[in-house]
């Protein structure tokens, strides 16, 4: 079975003349996979998740959903198979209700009115938004907004989801919340990519962290694998968490720690050989 | 005796419409070099609080507003956000927000050629605010082709052009990666040793607040849960847990360590590693 993203040396600049944004990279990402999209302000990241939903389209190379290439989709072709949530869900949204929002995406793909309700409060449900679906969009926090997005794009039921900064202006309580709601969707069997500079997030949640620079992949494995990388991590403008920091510190051997759960055992250990010497 | 840059007396505000006050009883000082961190859950009333600094709440809101703000003993309330413009400087979480000009350089200029200020006067200003932040190479440069955090450091530029005594940052980071953060947080630490202005920050970002704070301001639904040292506030874990304050990983392990430590937790990763090795 094909893998459900193969990308291979896709190149894209946004003008003929322009800097090219990405730069012969290959990535390949298969059904199932949790995988967060790291790397400084500038580094390709959003451009590479656009072209992978065919908002953008590469100056070469090419890339395949499903064993099909994503320029020969048409546009509720690709929506099927990807869902993009924007960093900010106010460039999403439009419609005068929720349950508006949340139908657009099956109206346009042409399904019957009893799928469209059957999807509406399916999505609904899952974000847990089904008692707001008569309130306007804007009837709560961007927290609220971020979920009705997320909706959206969920009622179309694609392979991949992919999320933009999906905590950004959020408190610590509603990130929480929102990776919760990620972790959740994942279960059901879609493919989540997120974009984030958050990597304590990527450190507890996601299973695979591409780090990307300068338009190409620097670093791909796990987040335990990804954050030993010291070195390449500081070229690309990335760095780990705190924890791992302080791993790197302390400790730096074995699998970095990645939460304070992890680092609990050892900084007692350590702690106590220091009263005994 | 240093008197208080900003003087914040029982605030209370509630925007038009609303039916719960955004800001209630709110008071503290600011003074000369300081960083007064504000966090609190969304809906807490911070961004709301920074508006009150310049005086854009009350005089550019339709709203019911008590108590006072000075800025440098003078009542904001009785002020315009152009009286102020050199004595607070805003910076917002998204500074394209802000930005007029077609380069770095005509963004800088903009408001001190409407203070009136001359040719001379005006490019000494500039030339100082953008090496402050370090940004000489780009002032011809479109402030919309710039990174997150180059973008940050032109909005700050443009405030410190204004040679303000307060700078209040909102959410300043929370869209720029961790190199484009540090930037912005050297920029300000600098801003604080050097030039002795007061700094308001607010964000959710605690390791950030726990690394560059002297006090913390706690929001929550309008009302100032606490206002407290740095060190205090990130030791009390019961109330970062109830008010949903994001824990510093460091605070997180050396709270859970029991028996094994009992002197005042590190809120820095530089305490916590001198700790560990038995430095400090």
């Amino acid at each position: 079975m094909p893998a459900l993203v193969e990308i291979e040396n896709v190149h894209f600049a946004y003008s003929d003349d322009g800097p090219e944004i990405i730069s012969g990279l290959n990535l390949t990402i298969e059904r199932g996979e949790y995988i967060a999209l790291i790397g400084q302000n500038g580094s390709g990241k959003t451009t590479l998740s656009k072209l992978i939903g065919g908002l953008n389209t590469p100056t070469s190379g090419e890339i395949r959903i499903d064993d099909v290439s994503v320029a020969t989709l048409s546009v509720p072709e690709r929506t099927a198979r990807v869902g993009y949530c924007y960093q900010n869900p106010d460039h999403q949204i439009f419609l005068n209700t929720v349950e508006e929002e949340v139908a657009f995406g099956p109206k346009n793909m042409g399904l019957s009115p009893g799928e469209i309700e059957e999807r509406v409060v399916q999505a609904l449900e899952a974000v847990g938004l089904l008692q707001y679906r008569k309130e306007e969009p804007y009837f709560s926090g961007k927290g609220e907004r971020q979920k009705i997005a997320v909706a959206s794009v969920l009622a179309m039921q694609p392979s991949l989801i992919v999320l933009d900064e999906p905590t950004t202006g959020l408190d610590w309580r509603d990130s929480q919340n929102m990776m919760r709601l990620i972790d959740d969707i994942r279960q059901t069997g879609h493919t989540i990519m997120i974009i984030t500079h958050n990597m304590r997030l990527v450190a507890e949640y996601a299973e695979r962290a591409v780090v990307m620079c300068h338009g190409e992949i620097k670093l791909d494995g796990t987040p335990a694998e990804v954050f030993q990388h010291e070195d390449t991590l500081k070229e690309s403008f990335v760095s780990p968490p705190q924890i791992t920091q302080l791993w790197r510190a302390v400790e730096a051997q074995g699998a970095p720690w990645l939460n304070a759960r992890q680092a609990v055992p050892r900084v007692k250990e350590l702690m106590q050989l220091k009263k005994n010497k | 005796m240093t008197s208080p840059l900003v003087s914040v007396n029982d605030l209370t505000w509630s925007y038009v419409g609303s039916d719960r006050p955004a800001l209630s009883g709110v008071n503290f000082e600011l003074m000369p070099g300081e960083v007064l961190g504000v966090t609190g859950p969304s809906g807490a009333g911070k961004t709301t609080l920074c508006m009150t600094i310049n005086s854009l709440i009350p005089n550019n809101f339709r709203g019911e507003f008590g108590g006072r703000v000075l800025v440098q003993e003078n009542d904001t309330a009785l002020l315009s956000v152009c009286d102020l413009v050199q004595q607070v400087g805003l910076v917002f979480q998204d500074p394209e927000s802000q930005f007029m000009g077609m380069t770095v350089e005509e963004e800088l200029v903009f408001t001190l050629e409407n203070l009136g200020l001359g040719d001379g006067e005006i490019t000494h200003r500039i030339t100082h605010a953008i090496e402050m932040v370090h940004m000489e190479d780009f002032m011809q440069r479109s402030p919309f082709s710039l990174s997150g955090g180059q973008k940050q450091k032109v909005a700050i530029a443009a405030c410190l052009a204004l040679e303000p005594s307060v700078l209040v940052l909102d959410e300043p980071t929370s869209e720029l990666d961790p190199i484009g953060a540090s930037e912005v947080f050297a920029v300000l630490r600098e801003l604080k040793t050097s030039r002795q202005i007061g700094i308001i920050l607010v964000t959710h970002a605690t390791e950030d607040l726990a690394a560059f704070c002297d006090r913390v301001l706690l929001l929550s639904e309008g009302r100032q849960v606490c206002l407290t040292s740095t060190q205090e506030f990130f030791s009390d874990v019961s109330l970062l847990e109830r008010y949903g304050v994001q824990i510093p990983q460091i605070v997180e392990v050396f709270g859970a360590l029991g028996e094994e430590y009992s002197g005042p937790i590190p809120i820095t990763l530089e305490r916590a590693v001198g700790l560990i090795r038995g430095e400090a």
